[in-house]
């Protein structure tokens, strides 16, 4: 079985952690392959699940699991941009969350919500989706603008599905 | 001069002799009129109604559908006009007008507004004078007669328009729901915390308050889920289906009239509405999804509100909040927006709660703006297609950059700059106004953006326009000062860098920048454009550095010249790790600057438990980092001069604090000797060293 091209990486606070308190989690993707390959970061409706690619960001421990259905996505998504697809140098890896070189990718909002309410161990997890073949799933809008051009930059986007490594997150009282 | 142009005279729809004619408008549609009731007369209540609202000619060849927003809820300052031809039984839309930043003269018996408008079609007056009887609240609304002229004062086509509505717009609005969903009708405000007065909304109150009339309209079905195909759920496709067969009104045209279908699921899991009408005349239908909305509790209550106002403001061609940078042409995105169009979960300022909390249900300024005032096609069910002219401020702001005003004001205004700046690096501009006039001219007497008299307006390289927002909006009580031969300007240094837009120049290229200036005789000077270059990074050290200043903490902390929030702690760490890793780095001295004057100054703090501690002056930091900053402007590598003397006066005001008397006289002295060297007038030095005693003397 070939190696994944890509790699989800969850790096956490350097900092101990406490009840109440955000926990700073960095994200990257890197692209460990030994060629060039494009990648997305998170795009409106990303982390929703309707819209490719899918980041899935899991939190598990003695407060996690809150009620999440009172969230609000609208299915009115911004278009794919050119400048969202970006190019991924062997051995390279960006922040999908952070707005870079005019991308306007979208913070994992169960990451930046999350505060812990009770002390214990906790175990963050991100799954990144990129299997869908077709760029319909991934464009949010139809006829955007360079359309032609951004399906054959998706091509490069390897697809598949990645799992990062598991954050263990001890928060203290 | 063409009578395709309805402001020209050929266009008048009422010649000279009928400009005295006014039709008896007790018949007009508007605000209810008292009954007259008889017995004793009560002393008559003076107070006069607004003026704001719709109001529309008559006649021929030109209807003019007037919008005045000037007083009544929220008022927005614009005027703005659709112009419709009149052909034989045919009525067909021509163009729109806005009148962005009209001058309002308000008298005991009218309402003047005069101003320059943006037009899209030509025309060769563009001036607009609109002139409103007041009246009280026992007499009916007055007509509003509105006059074009040349930028000469030579006069075109006047237009006596009835009062229509309090409302800007009217759009008829048909709701249907899927069998088994059964629709919000109304959410108390009240019923969790929220920023606002507690009132009950609806859909229709919730537009009301932004000026829009929301009618209720055509049949309400009930349509079964069999409509959703096999899997019972809804593909935009079936629902675009669904709405050509059960919207009663809908037609592929250009009309004010839009469909609401409340179903129960999407085919895409987890989504909670769509704007789902985006081939053919798009916007005119949008669905809500009861499977996440369903619910009797507040909280679900007040989300089924949420999605449905929000649809429907995509359906009037708005965009959510932090993709406002999507619209064509482009805006700065909002993400900090108390609004309809924003996602409360990635609402910055603390997420889902803190958006609740401060949310006061209701669409922000620039939507608002949007829904009154956008250009017909703009905005109605049908125009363009989404996205397109979805910003109104993006548009006069392009207009602004293309036609400045003309300007006898007596007064010029002037950005200056660095030429360029390094990627990252905090740009600052100073602004100067200048009496062109020396017999003197008003002005006020701080003009730095916070205070609202002066907008920056920004045109990146990618071609963006968007209007510099600052981060704190203050209130300015000083009384104007007279420009004159004895003090002919005066200047200001602003730190433009970040805003509630966030970083302004964040993409090497070339910028072009725009001020205007607002003068107490409501005079708009614009200055020339300045442009400037940001520069790409040279080295890895480079790109890190402008990394450690990218941040909203950074931008935060340079606005505000420094803050011990702890909420602010990874700026301050980020610019503590440029001064010990890149001392030698030109960015450093902004840091420097940071840090050395929040040091010298005390800070408040309030803990969690309400208990008020206070962080003393910490002087030898403070003197250490504003002498490096010094040092390093004195070398001709810091800060701009206006924010030089800022630094300077903070260092004397920390060796005072400290008790340095020495020190701060040397600091003194060697201020005034730097400025005196750079060659400025004798009556700038003059000002500069009398605020350099100010600081000694404290």
């Amino acid at each position: 079985m070939p190696a994944a091209p890509l790699a989800v990486i969850l790096t956490g606070p350097a900092t101990p952690c406490r009840v109440g308190e955000p926990v700073a989690i960095s994200v990257e993707v890197r692209n460990v392959s030994d060629r060039p390959l494009r990648m997305v970061g998170v795009l409106d409706g990303s982390e929703a699940g309707f819209r490719f690619p899918r980041y899935r960001p899991e939190i598990t421990g003695p407060s996690a699991g809150a009620e999440t259905d009172s969230v609000f996505w609208c299915g009115t998504v911004a278009p794919l941009h050119l400048r969202d697809v970006r190019l991924l140098m062997p051995g390279e890896g960006f922040d999908p969350r952070m707005a870079a070189d005019g991308s306007a990718f979208f913070p994992l909002a169960a990451f930046l919500g999350f505060r812990p309410t009770a002390p214990g161990g906790y175990r963050f997890r991100l799954i990144v989706d990129t299997s869908a073949p077709a760029a319909d799933e991934w464009l949010g809008m139809p006829s955007i603008l360079n359309e032609e051009e951004i399906r054959r930059l998706l091509d490069e986007v390897p697809r598949g599905e990645y799992v990062s490594n598991t954050l263990d997150i001890e928060v203290l009282p | 001069m063409s009578i395709y142009d309805p402001a020209s005279p050929e266009a008048c729809c009422y010649s000279e002799a009928m400009e005295q004619w006014n039709p008896d408008p007790s018949g007009q549609a508007g605000l209810p009129v008292s009954p007259v009731v008889p017995g004793p007369i009560a002393p008559p209540i003076l107070r006069k109604r607004p003026v704001s609202g719709r109001y529309r000619s008559s006649g021929s060849p030109w209807i003019l559908e007037l919008r005045v927003d000037t007083d009544r809820t929220r008022p927005q300052k614009k005027v703005s006009g659709d112009f419709f031809q009149v052909s034989g039984a045919t009525v067909s839309y021509f163009g729109s007008f806005v009148v962005s930043s009209p001058t309002v003269s308000v008298s005991t018996t009218t309402v003047t507004i005069t101003g320059t408008g943006s037009y899209t079609y030509d025309t060769s007056y563009p001036v607009v004078q609109v002139v409103i009887p007041r009246t009280t609240a026992l007499q009916p609304m007055a007509d509003a007669t509105l006059t074009f002229f040349t930028t000469g004062g030579a006069k075109g086509a006047t237009y006596v328009c009835a009062f229509e509505s309090i409302y800007f717009r009217s759009v008829q609005l048909e709701q249907d729901n899927e069998q088994g969903v059964t629709p919000l009708s109304s959410y108390n405000t009240g019923s969790l915390p929220s920023g606002g007065t507690a009132r009950t909304l609806s859909v229709a109150s919730a537009y009301a308050e932004a000026g829009v009339e929301m009618v209720g309209a055509g049949t309400t079905n009930t349509i079964p889920t069999a409509d959703a195909g096999t899997n019972l759920k809804w593909s935009n496709s079936e629902l675009h289906a669904g709405m050509v067969k059960h919207f009663s009104l809908w037609q592929d045209i250009p009309q004010w009239k839009v469909w609401l279908f409340h179903a129960y699921e999407h085919e895409r899991a987890g989504l909670l509405g769509i704007m789902f009408d985006q081939a053919g005349k798009q916007r005119q239908g949008c669905a809500t999804f009861y499977k996440g909305l369903g619910g009797t509790t507040a909280q679900k209550k007040r989300l089924q509100l949420f999605a449905a106002v929000h649809e429907l403001g995509h359906s009037f061609n708005l965009l959510h909040s932090f993709g406002k940078t999507d619209a064509v042409p482009s805006v700065a995105n909002r993400p900090n927006a108390l609004s309809w169009m924003n996602y409360p979960h990635l609402y910055p300022p603390g997420g889902e709660p803190a958006f609740w909390n401060a949310f006061a249900f209701q669409f922000d300024d620039p939507e608002v703006v949007h829904l009154r005032h956008a250009y017909r096609n703009a905005i109605v069910m049908g125009g363009n297609n989404f996205l397109i002219g979805s910003a109104l401020e993006a548009i006069m702001d392009e207009q602004a950059f293309a036609k400045p005003l003309i300007d006898r004001s007596g007064l010029k205004l002037a950005l200056e700059a660095p030429t360029s700046f390094l990627f990252g690096e905090p740009v600052v501009v100073e602004i100067k106004l200048k009496a062109t006039d020396l017999s003197g001219r008003m002005a006020h007497a701080q003009i730095h953006p916070s205070l609202g008299y002066v907008r920056i307006g920004i045109r990146k390289p990618n071609g963006q326009v968007v209007a510099y927002e600052p981060l704190i909006e203050q209130c300015d009580i000083s009384p104007p000062v007279r420009l004159d031969a004895a003090r002919p300007a005066i200047y200001e240094s602003a730190y433009i860098g970040f805003g509630k837009g966030g970083f302004y120049f964040d993409q090497p290229g070339f910028y072009k920048l725009r001020a205007t200036y607002r003068a107490p005789d409501g005079s708009e000077i614009v200055s020339d454009i300045l442009t400037l270059r940001v520069r790409s990074p040279h080295s890895a050290g480079d790109e890190e550095v402008a990394d450690l200043f990218f941040g909203n903490d950074q931008g935060m902390l340079l606005s505000l010249l420094g803050s011990d929030a702890e909420e602010l702690r990874g700026g301050n760490d980020a610019f503590d790790l440029v001064i010990d890793k890149y001392a030698k780095h030109k960015l450093a001295v902004y840091a420097r600057l940071v840090r050395g004057i929040n040091a010298g100054r005390a800070f408040k703090t309030i803990t969690p438990d309400k208990t008020l501690t206070i962080r003393k002056p910490e002087t030898d930091q403070s003197a250490k980092d504003l002498t490096a900053v010094a040092d390093a402007s004195d070398a001709g590598l810091g800060v701009d001069n206006i924010t030089l003397n800022q630094s300077y006066r903070a260092l004397i005001t920390a060796y005072k604090t400290a008790g340095k008397e020495k020190n701060a006289k040397d600091t003194r002295d060697r201020m005034v000797d730097v400025f005196a060297k750079k060659g400025l007038k004798p009556v700038v030095l003059q000002q500069i060293t009398a605020e350099a005693d100010a600081a000694l003397e404290e």
